[in-house]
């Protein structure tokens, strides 16, 4: 397997659980950032852990998005009640904090980064990930369709109005901050041990632009757009000629804008995942008769 | 212009919001010095024809014509500035802003002598000219209606659409809305007048119309209206 | 004492300048709603703008202060557009989205296309050296005061407009109620344009007084300054505009006299700005009090 193959199977499984971490609360109107300081905590936390003290995989992942959970865990009651501007503003705040005591602390190796984690084979690296990728899969897509997603529906047409539906709109925001959190964590865990270390800049103001890219472009409200749009935007990134390539960010950044202001629900949006739906239906029936 | 010339006419208006007609086919005219009165219970369509009739609804059918010139969904602002003025449920005055900017804000198409226009207003309300420096969000119902009223002559409008200007208030605060406008008439102004106080309505108005989920069910003379059984029936029991 | 009053000026000045910047993220949020992340780097970009011209005018000083006033507006209306339809359908969401990615698309183009990426000075000329007024052992340059000055009359000059013309009442009268603005004959999308360019333009000013006061730039600088004045803006309250006055100028006392001595051994200055920022926005974030629907000019 080539490091392209390599790449383009792991970056794409990253980046859809990183866009899924973020499809749960913007789904319910909560513009919540938190997955990308998680994937930056991470991300340093396994680095940090397997470099220093040599722990297995399996032990950093679970502790990582433990760890990530308790660091979003008061924010999350404090920005329960908010939404919007606050939260986003707040989420935001926090992704500089990290993002600054990544930079500076000497422990974490600042500018330089942390490397030194003992490389997993392909095979291993690619299995842990995708098997990641299927489990919190499942756990979304559960996530949609149960109660929580029907609560969500709810609390993103109008709070008030879920609310008075009878709603906890504050502990449905504090679980979705939450598990946001724990997702995005595993992302992080995940890129530090395709890289085998972790750098401050991969978790720079890019991060956020990539990740709304993938979930604005593959769709904001359901969680099937960002299997497509993750690994087209990755493999788009890296086939540009080098002339274009520092033209990368700037070429997200227009796709981002085009696509909120001519199609804001993404190319697969609510209908599109409807009608393939009664397709896929209607074809089965067939085959059945 | 002549008295019985047509300041505003709808031909044949329908409004929708999305697949919701909220106006059906709605023709009416709006004379020189009359005042019109449209009366409806609440969801008639009357709010949404003057906003139609202003250019912030959007018309799916039909035509309006404001001095003569077609004005269907046309631009807000301009038609405005021709001399159409809405004064809003409720009043709409800003309430951030005080007495004598609200009514600054009236004057910002008017052309003419501002000071001699507000002079004007003051006059007819005196009451805003001892507090013109109070924010207007914290006078009573019937002193933000008058700021309403005053803010929309500061333009000298060539027609007034009031809608529901009574809507909320105590009863002796109505009597002095429905007094105002019958000041306003005589003073030559032309009125559209919307309102669910149908008997006041058809006390004051030259004109009348009655609108029901939409379309137009009966019109003429204010007077005759009132006598008329069916809206006798619907309206003033 | 005088180095007491070398802080206070220093701090005023400093504070003087976030309340700039922070008058134009006010003006957009109350007009149109749109949060503008992108506004600090679309403002560090003027200062590059004004690098560039005084780099090939042989350093004019006039010519850079036009350079500034121009690119702000200019910048402001022509990105303006892109936030209209947003505006129209109250999708505050994806305008402030739109936002962050202007914002980093500048950030990206300054750090590709302007002085190889390295950050860039602006010439002694334009920090007024050599003029300077000695008060006991500090000295004060003349750059630091004009600064103070202009700052401070900027934003006296914004009251008054936004107070005393015709033009402030309309946007006071859209930043209230857009519904009843509209009745009155005001037309919302200019009165956006004109908001942007307005932000634009405090932004040009805030560029240039910026560049005299610091005399460098770089293309991360946007994120820093950034992140300050949001904190000035949830610690004031959106959409207060006395408030983020005080705040700002409390923010730059702050910074000026160094009360992150103890921080600044053990973590440097930048991330002590940075963590400090970052602490005060998200302690006003979780506290706040007034929310947007109570929002007034």
């Amino acid at each position: 397997m080539t490091l392209f193959q390599l790449y383009f199977l792991q970056f794409s499984a990253i980046y859809i659980i990183l866009a899924w971490a973020m499809y749960l609360p913007f789904r319910a109107n909560q513009p919540y950032f938190g997955p990308f300081y998680s994937m930056a905590l991470g991300a340093y936390f396994a680095a940090y852990t397997a470099v220093n003290w040599g722990w297995p995989p399996w032990l950093i992942i679970i502790c990582a998005m433990a760890f990530c959970v308790l660091f979003s865990l008061v924010p999350a009651f404090k920005l329960a009640g908010l939404g919007g501007f606050p939260m986003l503003i707040a989420t935001l705040a926090l992704f500089f904090i990290v993002l600054t005591a990544a930079r500076n602390l000497a422990m974490f190796g600042g500018r330089h980064g942390l490397f030194g984690m003992v490389p997993l084979s392909n095979t291993a690296l690619l299995s842990a990930t995708y098997a990641s990728l299927l489990v919190v899969g499942f756990v979304v897509y559960r996530l949609d369709h149960s109660y929580i997603g029907r609560a969500l529906d709810a609390v993103h047409f109008d709070k008030n109005v879920a609310a008075a539906m009878g709603i906890d709109t504050a502990r449905l925001s504090v679980q979705l901050q939450l598990t946001a959190s724990a997702i995005g964590g595993l992302a992080g865990v995940l890129y530090a041990f395709t890289f085998g270390g972790v750098f401050p800049e991969a978790f720079g103001f890019n991060l956020i632009l990539y990740g709304m890219t993938i979930l604005t472009v593959g769709g904001m409200y359901t969680m099937w757009g960002s299997i497509i749009a993750a690994p087209i935007l990755w493999v788009f990134t890296q086939v540009l000629p080098d002339s274009l390539k520092t033209f990368g960010i700037i070429i997200y950044g227009a796709l981002l804008i085009v696509m909120l202001l001519a199609r804001p629900s993404g190319v697969i949006d609510r209908g599109t995942v409807a009608a393939v739906s009664r397709r896929w239906k209607s074809l089965f029936k067939g085959v059945a008769a | 212009m002549a008295a019985n010339d047509g300041i505003l006419s709808l031909e044949n208006l329908s409004v929708s919001y999305g697949h919701i007609a909220a106006v059906r086919n709605v023709s009416l005219e709006a004379r020189q010095g009359e005042i019109v009165g449209l009366v409806g219970a609440n969801g008639a369509g009357k709010s949404t024809i003057m906003k139609a009739a202003l250019g912030v609804q959007r018309a799916s059918a039909g035509r309006v014509r404001f001095l003569g010139q077609d004005v269907t969904n046309g631009s807000t602002e301009k038609i405005v500035a021709s001399g159409l003025v809405y004064v809003p449920e409720g009043g709409g005055v800003l309430p951030w802003m005080t007495i004598l900017e609200n009514l600054q804000l009236g004057a910002l198409h008017f052309k003419g002598d501002f000071a001699a226009q507000l002079r004007h207003v003051f006059d007819r309300f005196p009451i805003l000219e001892n507090r013109q420096r109070q924010l207007a969000g914290t006078l009573s119902g019937g002193e933000r209606q008058m700021v309403a009223i005053g803010r929309a002559l500061m333009s000298s409008p060539k027609l007034l659409m009031l809608d529901e200007p009574s809507l909320g208030l105590a009863p002796k605060i109505v009597a002095e809305v429905f007094n105002i406008i019958g000041d306003l008439k005589k003073s030559g102004y032309t009125i559209l007048l919307s309102e669910q106080n149908a008997k006041k309505t058809l006390q004051s108005a030259d004109r009348a119309y009655v609108l029901q989920t939409g379309s137009l069910i009966l019109q003429g003379a204010g007077k005759e209206l009132l006598d008329n059984e069916d809206v006798q029936r619907a309206y003033l029991s | 004492m005088e180095v007491l009053i070398a802080q206070l000026i220093g701090g005023i000045k400093l504070g003087s300048l976030y309340a700039v910047v922070v008058i134009g993220f006010n003006l957009l949020i109350l007009v149109t709603g749109v949060m503008h992340l992108g506004y600090p780097t679309l403002l560090v970009l003027s200062m590059y703008l004004t690098w560039v011209v005084l780099g090939a005018t042989h350093n004019s000083l006039i010519l850079g202060i036009v350079a500034a006033i121009v690119s702000g507006p200019l910048i402001g209306a022509v990105t303006a557009p892109l936030f209209l339809p947003l505006i129209k359908r109250r999708a505050h969401l994806e305008a402030l989205v739109v936002s962050l990615a202007i914002g980093i698309i500048c950030s990206d183009i300054m750090s590709h296309w302007f002085n190889l990426g390295l950050p860039i000075a602006f010439p002694q000329s334009l920090q007024l050296e050599g003029h300077s007024i000695n008060f006991g052992l500090t000295v004060i340059r003349m750059g630091e005061l004009v600064t103070l000055a202009v700052s401070i009359l900027i934003v006296f000059l914004f009251l008054y407009f936004l107070n005393r013309t015709k033009q402030g009442r309309v946007l006071r009268a859209v930043a209230q109620d857009t519904e009843v603005a509209r009745i009155l004959g005001i037309s919302v999308p200019k009165t956006a344009v004109f908001s942007f360019a307005l932000t634009g333009l405090l932004g040009g000013i805030s560029a240039i007084l910026f560049a005299m006061s610091t005399g460098a730039a770089s293309a991360d600088l946007g994120d820093s300054l950034g992140m300050k004045c949001l904190a000035i803006l949830f610690l004031a309250s959106i959409g207060n505009l006395k408030g983020g006055l005080i705040c700002a100028l409390g923010l730059g006392h702050d910074i000026s006299t160094g009360r992150l001595d103890q921080c600044h051994r053990f973590f440097g200055h930048s991330a002590c700005s940075a963590l400090q920022a970052g602490g005060h926005i998200r302690r006003a974030a979780l506290v706040l009090r007034r929310s947007l629907e109570e929002k007034r000019l």
